[in-house]
């Protein structure tokens, strides 16, 4: 039996009156990746950000290492940040710091390392994600793939027990996408528990232990990948994967 | 006597507020030390306001800038017979009151005729000179204009809340009146034609026509109580020992007739300005604002923005104890006159502790800034991409590190251009302080006009030092943005 590294319990979310997540059970499995897809205004993103707290959810309870973190007080949820990390859809790269400045901010204002420790080990998560060439070179000046391999690097640097994906090749160019999607089946491989919100169904389909697929605020149905794709037992699922697989 | 303006308006909204702050008042008589003070202190502080030649103006004395006229003689009179030294403050017209009655002077000897009004809030010394009334008229229309009647429907200029506006309004109901703040500016309409007279005091007439040979003038016939139009010190209200024995100089200067004297001295210097009234031959005067300009406008803006980023940090924060606080002085600075809040610094804080005219003109001129500094520096916060604030929260950054390391830097960037335009504006807006006496560039054209007679060219002097000042910062402006955006 695999242990949870993240439990969800009832998780709601309203945003002026709008339900926009109806009350999500649920577990994220250590060493495991688990994929959530579903249609556009489901909830996945909702979701993601709720359970880091970047949009803290209107009840329900996300259990982490024991806490719940909807009761956290501002300051442990700082703590938080170290070790949930956030990869964004747009990248959210800090335009006006270098490469490696991007990566290091972290590791020097918040786990206090010195300098040139830090730098080491920027340059580390920068050649794992294959970007220490670039290490002196600002934001503007890269591509899509290229800013989004840096922003891994960044989480990684926060060495996160948990890292979080939202939509991180929705912002890309197509000859982007495999790229990104080779340093996250990289981090697959070496057991890093990740949630991946995403379009790219034959990579979620490749990658997950596990795929959540949401609509309407909820999880319609839960199941491995193949089992998910190969024989979905609700009528939305069958509705959606015979959708996007014809594209 | 000529000038009037503003002065009790600015005792209205500011002596009562500075009463609250000092304990300063009119009651003062019960314990009057005037005249000891003086003595102890050895210096007698005058105010006056140069530039109303022949009373008070600037001069060149061996290559420096000083103040002359009658008045100064009177002042430099007086400061000898109580055995000490005489220091003079120049402030506008309009200040000269208020300074007195708030003790950042001894007196004010400007010209000041001693109405009913003014003696309200302040105490005034006996008559020390009387000139009379004369209008200024064009030497070509002096067989049109034989006598004051026959100005009866004509065109007539006086200065702005001047007792000659008020003489005219009462003789003149059926001519067609108009005023200025300025006698430069009266005259030069005068001279092109849009006046066809001016209302000025006799000796200010006669330097007028002395140095324009298009220039006449003739009595204005007005019959006058000559306790309201002779020319008088001013003292803060209670200060009998202080005006006994300026008194006595006065009786003095009378007796001796030294006001005759101190005319003839005063059209020397007039003449020694207007015998070279090429604008190079000014050129320190102008040389002396710009540094002054410069000077309040590179202060200014530094403390403008150190202020502004700790107001827009304040009305940012959660808490209510900070942010109340700064929303409220934007909202007082942004919905107030800059010219009100330098009167303000100049008079009320001034009170508290005494201020140099300069440095509370950089006082004000940066608190004021700060207020827009701070609404520029929000507005960048606030257009910043959500998103990089959750990314720096999403590796754990706290709030300083984020607006630190994160938004202030790309903040700044965003806002340049409007920050730059907040600049510039301090640069031409600092021009107010030239009301408090501070010798910037508005001063000095004011001083020169005053000089030379020349109504048009120091504008054109003062406006093309003023460009070349805003053209150089905005090149560098640009220079800087360009090399920000290159990283």
């Amino acid at each position: 039996m695999t242990k949870a590294a993240i439990e969800l319990k009832d998780i709601t979310k309203e945003f002026n009156g709008n339900q926009v997540l109806k009350g999500i059970n649920g577990e994220i499995d250590e060493g495991q990746v688990l994929a959530i897809i579903g249609p556009s205004g489901s909830g996945k993103s909702t979701l993601l950000r709720a359970v880091n707290q970047l949009a803290a959810p209107s009840s329900g309870s996300v259990i982490f290492e024991g806490q719940d973190l909807t009761k956290a007080k501002k300051q442990s949820l700082n703590h938080l940040g170290e070790k949930i990390g956030m990869v964004f859809q747009s990248f959210n790269l800090f335009p006006n710091h270098t490469v490696i400045e991007n990566v290091t901010l972290g590791p020097r204002r918040v786990k206090k390392l010195s300098d040139e420790q830090a730098n080491q080990e920027a340059m580390h998560y920068l050649k794992q994600v294959g970007m220490a060439e670039k290490a002196e070179a600002y934001p503007d000046s890269l591509s899509g793939g290229q800013k989004q391999r840096v922003a891994i690097a960044r989480a990684l640097a926060m060495q996160p027990k948990v890292l979080f994906f939202d939509e991180p090749t929705s912002a890309l160019d197509p000859e982007n996408v495999g790229e990104v999607l080779k340093v996250i089946q990289q981090l697959a491989s070496e057991k890093m528990t990740m949630v991946i919100v995403t379009h790219e169904m034959h990579f979620a389909k490749q990658v997950a232990d596990k795929i959540w697929f949401m609509a309407d605020g909820q999880i319609v149905e839960e199941n491995d990948a193949e089992g998910l794709f190969s024989h979905p037992k609700e009528e939305k699922t069958k509705h959606f994967i015979e959708q996007v697989l014809m594209d | 006597m000529g000038k009037t303006k503003i002065e009790s308006i600015l005792a209205i909204l500011l002596v009562p507020f500075m009463m609250l702050f000092a304990g300063m008042g009119t009651t003062a008589s019960a314990d009057d030390n005037s005249l000891q003070k003086i003595k102890e202190a050895g210096v007698l502080t005058v105010a006056t306001s140069p530039d109303y030649p022949p009373f008070e103006f600037r001069a060149t004395i061996n290559g420096k800038s000083e103040d002359v006229g009658m008045d100064i003689e009177v002042a430099k009179q007086i400061a000898k017979d109580l055995g000490v030294k005489l220091k003079i403050m120049n402030m506008d017209f309009g200040s000269t009151l208020v300074a007195v009655q708030t003790g950042k002077v001894d007196m004010a000897i400007t010209g000041v005729n001693p109405t009913d009004e003014r003696r309200q809030s302040v105490d005034f010394s006996d008559i020390y000179y009387n000139g009379g009334q004369s209008f200024l008229i064009q030497k070509k229309d002096l067989k049109k204009y034989k006598s004051a009647k026959a100005l009866h429907g004509a065109k007539i200029g006086t200065q702005t809340g001047s007792l000659q506006q008020t003489l005219s309004k009462k003789y003149f109901s059926d001519s067609t009146l108009s005023s200025m703040e300025k006698t430069p500016n009266l005259v030069f309409s005068l001279k092109s034609g849009k006046l066809d007279a001016v209302g000025v005091e006799t000796p200010v007439a006669a330097t007028y026509v002395e140095n324009n040979k298009d220039l006449a003038m003739i009595n204005a016939g007005y019959t006058l109580d000559k306790n309201e139009t002779g020319a008088a010190v001013a003292f803060a209200k209670g200060s009998d020992s202080l005006a006994a024995a300026v008194n006595k100089s006065i009786a003095k200067i009378q007796k001796q007739h030294l006001t005759d004297d101190y005319l003839k001295t005063a059209a020397k210097y007039m003449k020694g300005n207007t015998k070279d009234t090429s604008m190079m031959h000014y050129w320190k005067y102008f040389y002396n604002g710009f540094l002054n300009t410069t000077l309040i406008a590179v202060v200014a803006v530094v403390f403008g923005i150190l202020l502004g980023i700790l107001l827009v940090l304040m009305k940012l924060s959660a808490w209510k104890l900070l942010s109340w606080p700064a929303t409220a002085y934007i909202e007082i600075v942004r919905g107030t006159p800059m010219m009100v809040q330098v009167l303000l610094v100049y008079f009320g804080l001034g009170a508290i502790v005494n201020l140099p005219a300069l440095l509370a003109g950089i006082i004000a001129v940066a608190l004021n800034s700060a207020a827009y500094v701070a609404e520029i520096i929000r507005g960048g916060i606030n257009s910043l991409d959500k998103g990089q604030k959750e990314a720096a929260q999403s590796i754990g950054l706290n709030k300083v590190d984020t607006m630190r390391f994160v938004v202030l830097p790309q903040a700044f960037k965003n806002i340049w251009p409007s920050l730059g335009n907040e600049f510039i504006s301090v640069v031409k807006e600092s021009s107010i302080v030239s009301i408090i006496g501070v010798s910037d560039l508005i001063y000095q054209l004011n001083v020169v006009r005053a000089d030379t007679y020349r109504a048009v060219a120091p504008i054109v002097v003062v406006m093309v030092i003023y460009f070349l000042m805003t053209f150089t910062l905005t090149r560098l402006l640009n220079h800087f943005e360009r090399k920000m955006n290159h990283d």
